[in-house]
């Protein structure tokens, strides 16, 4: 009678400890982490409000984003995300008369672009973030702001343009 | 009448300025990585005669739970206006690396989250200059972009990955920048200062030019501002990336402190190898503190008559 529970402790002792021994014939853990290397995400598309004109340019400006680089490279060599649009364009692909203007958002500590922190015009490329080298690995977003002022002469229609974003 | 030239059909804003909420945007994005295949590197270096080629792999990794299309091409490195290092549009025909590098494919499809090698060779050409060449491989979707449903200014977002490639070609290396159209102006400044005359500010504007074939990855400059021997005020600049041919320009607003006229040297000094220089002097005036001190005498005299006469004819 006695040694049915000590056959059961036995039993449930081994199996308990054998994983642990068998983990103990080679204690190092090999795991295999396989990233992207360098990597950007953010919206496909970004709808500005209508604007009714009168007479007068009106400005539309919205938040965009966020948009997020993504670096997973051991040896952080440092990276850039850069903006840049042409004018938006007309069904006819008449350019209207004024480009979209990136305002810079807050980006992670010491992750801003190098530019003075004003409004700037997207017609020619623009730094949304950028990381040293040393900085930058993992996941790093910015959350900027897009404005466009439509001339008070601007023909009627729906609009296109592409906004560029470079990470590398 | 008002002309109502509606950019769109809606009622969003009329109004001067609407911000916020108004526009709609889709998550996620492209979500394509892109690194060397060879684990220890982050970015493709190479050293190449003229002439020479050398070839490479790349992951082009899928992130996505979907399948997605990928187009590869390469690209000439360019600069923002403040010196990031960027990888050149479409637009811009490649004439350096970018005209180099070509990757074995152009457009694959990958399944979800599928990570697909692709080779990459590198051709220098023969008679190419000695110097340093940047540009990158870049990974964009090559789906169409989704149609319609903007009722205003519909952006599409292409969101790029690039792999920079460096490459340097031996021989003969020069940094030599050249600091041109250096100016310094005095810049107002406000209370008992500014009612002199005396300027709160200098501000000194240059333009930093690559005449060399070495290129700098961050290159930095100093402004001094100074008189009598002394410098007064100094500030660091941070020139950013500075490709071979390349140019920079920048502004320093330099503090001014001290109540009387005088002279002012602004210097300033590129960290480049050689070190470029540049200096101009500028003139704090003295006109206007002058004009005060004399209107000032002048008071004074006419006081001085006044008061001169009335003790006259007391006596």
């Amino acid at each position: 009678m006695r040694a049915e529970p000590l056959a059961a402790l036995a039993a449930v002792a081994f199996l308990a400890l054998a994983p642990a021994a068998a983990a103990g014939d080679d204690a190092g853990l090999a795991l295999q982490v396989s990233g992207g290397g360098l990597s950007a995400s953010g919206p496909d598309r970004i709808d500005l409000p209508a604007v009714r004109l009168s007479g007068r340019p009106v400005t539309v400006e919205v938040p965009v984003g966020p948009f997020a680089v993504t670096d997973t490279r051991s040896d952080a060599p440092g990276w850039s995300l850069v903006a840049r649009a042409e004018p938006p364009s007309d069904a006819l692909g008449r350019p209207m008369a004024a480009g979209l203007v990136l305002v810079p958002g807050d980006a992670p500590a010491g992750l801003g672009p190098a530019a003075t922190g004003g409004a700037a015009g997207l017609d020619t490329p623009r730094a949304l973030m950028r990381a040293q080298p040393g900085r930058g690995t993992g996941v790093s977003a910015v959350r900027p702001r897009l404005r466009l002022t439509v001339p008070a002469d601007t023909a009627s229609g729906p609009y296109t343009t592409t906004l560029v974003v470079t990470v590398s | 009448m008002s002309r109502a030239l509606v950019v769109a059909a809606g009622l969003a804003a009329a109004a001067g300025l609407a911000a916020g909420g108004a526009q709609a945007q889709a998550a996620d994005g492209a979500l394509v990585g892109l690194r060397p295949a060879d684990p220890a590197s982050s970015w493709l270096v190479l050293r190449l005669a003229p002439g020479e080629q050398a070839r490479h792999d790349v992951l082009v990794v899928n992130l996505t739970d979907r399948p997605q299309r990928v187009r590869l091409s390469a690209a000439d490195a360019v600069t923002t206006a403040e010196g990031v290092f960027t990888l050149a549009g479409d637009a811009e025909r490649p004439r350096g690396v970018g005209a180099w590098a070509a990757p074995d494919v152009q457009r694959l499809e990958l399944a979800p989250r599928e990570q697909r090698r692709v080779g990459v060779t590198v051709r220098e050409p023969a008679g190419t200059p000695p110097g340093d060449y940047a540009g990158g491989l870049v990974a964009q979707p090559d789906a169409p972009a989704r149609e319609g449903g903007s009722e205003g200014v519909a952006v599409r977002v292409l969101e790029r990955v690039g792999l920079r490639v460096y490459v340097t070609v031996p021989g003969r290396r020069d940094g030599t920048v050249a600091v041109e159209g250096l100016t310094a102006r005095t810049r107002g400044a406000g209370g008992a200062r500014g009612a002199l005359g005396l300027p709160g500010a200098i501000e000194a504007r240059f333009r930093v030019v690559h005449r060399g074939n070495v290129g700098y990855a961050r290159l930095g400059a100093r402004v001094e501002l100074a008189a009598g021997g002394a410098v007064r005020a100094s500030r660091a600049v941070d020139l950013g990336t500075l490709l071979p041919g390349g140019a920079r320009d920048a502004a320093v607003s330099l503090p001014v402190d001290g109540w009387r006229p005088r002279g002012y040297q602004v210097r300033v000094v590129v960290g480049a190898t050689p070190e470029a220089r540049a200096q101009t002097a500028v003139e704090v005036g003295a006109g206007r503190m002058l004009g005060a001190g004399g209107i000032a005498l002048g008071l004074v005299g006419v006081g001085g008559v006044g008061l001169w006469r009335r003790i006259r004819r007391a006596g």
